[in-house]
């Protein structure tokens, strides 16, 4: 346990996948070292052909791998690093690595171990945003009864939605049209919260009909000086996961997307925010209006669209903002230029309600050419492990304008070749060619309500 | 049943961890299988484990194949591929750093050409100050010690090199 005495920086990676790729690639641009750890599942992966050293820290499990926080701090440790990224998933926003970090003298690339606990719990993160002036729906407190709830939901006014306090990704959130709805699914909700995050905590908030997900990319320094990417616009969702993300958001009117960024900016410079993050809103196509969501106190899947329409690298800004102290980034400097679309390539058969295909790739080939870019890990005989997440590449395009992009994102979707595995680039195919999503009339349930029944119609005519 | 995956491996080797078998034995057209609890059983056993069995969470006995008619008294990482006598590896649970004496400046739990039983403790496995401590699993002599005091091991590396009892008659 004894690293050589040096200063030169040295990163772990602790991820897997696209994102333990793109973070090494930017750290040899800046000509950072690297060290990634890998489970015995990933101890060939084509990651571990772009990183200096691989360690091999436990089974394919991720609980007994990549979400133990010793073993990978062990591995740093002793392999002399002196910084740590880790990705996004799996540790990225447990504020105990960050602490350990901390202790141990590594710096972790992200906001600091407070910072993360500040908005990592939903209820907290509510009370900055109020404190920071950023509009919240019309919500509740913590609710435990459903007595309690039915009397909080006719103040607020139907529909509301149940949120569990504890996270996020769609577990213990259900919508309720009146009080009927609402006593029958509150217990249910509770519950599963309880199931998911160890904590039955609900809140209730107003539910809004034509909902758009929205999110502003930003960086801090740690010192309270925030600057935004601009925004990006994810509505199309299934279960609450992000299939499809867009930047800009075409939909929000110029005044208030300014609005938007400060409220942004104003939320992160309050907790003195480091490194990358994003604040997330739901945004009201009727009214014009904005409300905070969450803070997600890490790099996003997405961050691709907002680096292609600010022509910037955010993993190589989160490494320098790590490595140099008097890393700036000035506001004046970010413009946006174009538009660009990224859509998740998953593991996934669309025809059998989603379910996950992992096996072996017999056939991988990726689009190529003008603003096509992909983000995988993956080639041809490459095995996609039942183990982790199912998706295996990020496909950004980026054109002048939506039409474009659109236009572009057709081309490479039917230009690539995935064989072995069955995966959503059908689906893919089936929203691009859609007019609704063309024509941007889309909101955060258009593929759960919209979409997906007109497919599973058409498929049950065949 | 025509392809085992290292799901269907992992799985199977839980489900038989957790049984009252001692041995089992599976075949089929591309793969054969074979997981012990005796660590004394030799016989019927095969060297056609792949790569799968890496991931093997229990203790497994390997029959490694006899290339080199003496083994080398230096500790060598290189030798995890092609092992060089027949025998019974001990391998790192996770990663960690490795350390062949209880406490520092105290004796090696064991050196070289030491017998040992089953639960003769032979090192201690440390990952962020939580000392782990390792059981021979198989009584026999240690003729190979992998790895050096106070290095760091990777997940499934090779630590010692046991001769079984049955083997060596």
């Amino acid at each position: 346990m004894n690293p050589v005495a040096d200063n030169r920086p040295k990163l772990l990676i602790a991820n897997r996948g696209e994102i333990a790729y793109r973070v090494a690639q930017a750290a040899k641009q800046l000509g950072i070292e690297t060290v990634l750890v890998a489970s015995e599942a990933d101890k060939n992966s084509l990651v571990t052909k772009v990183v200096d050293q691989t360690l091999v820290i436990g089974p394919a499990q991720a609980k007994e791998s990549y979400l133990n926080a010793n073993l990978i701090m062990h591995a740093a440790i002793a392999s002399g690093c002196t910084m740590l990224h880790p990705g996004y998933g799996f540790l990225s926003e447990r504020a105990e690595l960050a602490e350990l970090c901390e202790q141990n003298n590594i710096s972790f690339v992200g906001p600091t171990a407070e910072s993360i606990r500040a908005v990592g719990d939903k209820l907290s993160a509510r009370q900055l945003a109020t404190q920071a002036g950023v509009p919240l729906t019309t919500g509740s407190e913590q609710v435990e009864t459903v007595d309690e709830a039915l009397n909080i939901a006719n103040q607020i006014g139907y529909p509301v939605i149940t949120k569990a306090s504890a996270g996020g990704g769609g577990r213990g959130m259900v919508v309720a049209y009146n009080d009927d709805d609402l006593s029958r699914s509150f217990d249910t909700a509770s519950h599963t919260a309880k199931e998911a995050f160890g904590d039955g905590t609900l809140y209730l908030e107003r539910f809004v009909e034509k909902a758009r997900h929205v999110e502003v990319q930003l960086v801090g320094d740690g010192k309270g000086n925030v600057v935004h990417f601009s925004e990006r616009d994810c509505s199309l969702q299934r279960r609450y996961q992000k299939m499809l993300e867009e930047a800009p958001a075409n939909i929000i009117p110029e005044p208030v997307k300014t609005k938007l960024h400060q409220a942004a900016v104003d939320l992160l410079s309050s907790i003195n925010y480091r490194n990358a993050g994003t604040v997330e809103f739901l945004y009201d196509e009727d009214r014009q209006e904005f409300y905070f969501m969450e803070v997600n106190a890490r790099i996003q899947v997405e961050h691709p669209v907002s680096e292609e329409i600010t022509n910037n690298d955010l993993i190589k800004a989160q490494l320098q903002l790590t490595t140099n102290d008097d890393f700036n980034v000035d506001q004046s400097q970010i413009a946006v230029d174009g538009h660009a679309i990224e859509v998740r390539i998953i593991a996934e058969d669309p025809d059998r309600d989603f379910a996950p295909s992992p096996g072996r790739i017999t056939q991988w080939h990726a689009p190529t050419g003008k603003g096509v870019r992909v983000d995988s890990a993956m080639e041809t005989n490459t095995l996609v492990s039942p183990f982790y997440d199912s998706m295996i590449a990020k496909l950004i395009v980026k054109g002048s304008c939506r039409e474009q992009a659109i236009e572009r994102l057709k081309k490479a979707l039917d230009e690539f070749i995935i064989e072995g595995i069955k995966t959503n680039l059908s689906f893919l195919k089936a929203i691009v060619n859609h007019s609704d999503f063309q024509r941007n009339q889309v909101n955060t349930r258009w593929l759960e309500q919209t979409l997906i029944p007109t497919l599973n119609a058409s498929q049950s005519l065949r | 049943m025509t392809k085992i995956t290292s799901q269907d491996l992992s799985s199977l080797m839980d489900l038989f961890e957790q049984s009252e078998w001692v041995t089992l034995h599976l075949q089929t057209d591309e793969s054969e299988i074979y997981l012990s609890k005796d660590p004394n059983r030799k016989k019927g056993m095969t060297s056609a484990f792949n790569e799968a069995q890496a991931t093997a969470p229990v203790p497994v006995i390997e029959k490694t194949t006899d290339t080199h008619s003496e083994s080398s008294p230096e500790p060598d990482n290189n030798a995890s591929e092609t092992p060089i006598e027949e025998g019974h590896i001990v391998r790192a649970p996770s990663l960690g750093t490795f350390y062949r004496s209880p406490k520092p400046g105290a004796s090696p739990y064991i050196e070289l050409g030491d017998n040992v039983t089953s639960d003769s403790e032979i090192c201690l496995i440390e990952v962020m100050k939580l000392f782990t401590t390792m059981q021979a699993g198989t009584s026999g002599k240690i003729i190979k010690i992998f790895v050096n005091d106070g290095e760091l091991v990777e997940h499934n590396q090779p630590l010692f090199l046991i001769k079984t009892d049955e083997s060596s008659s």
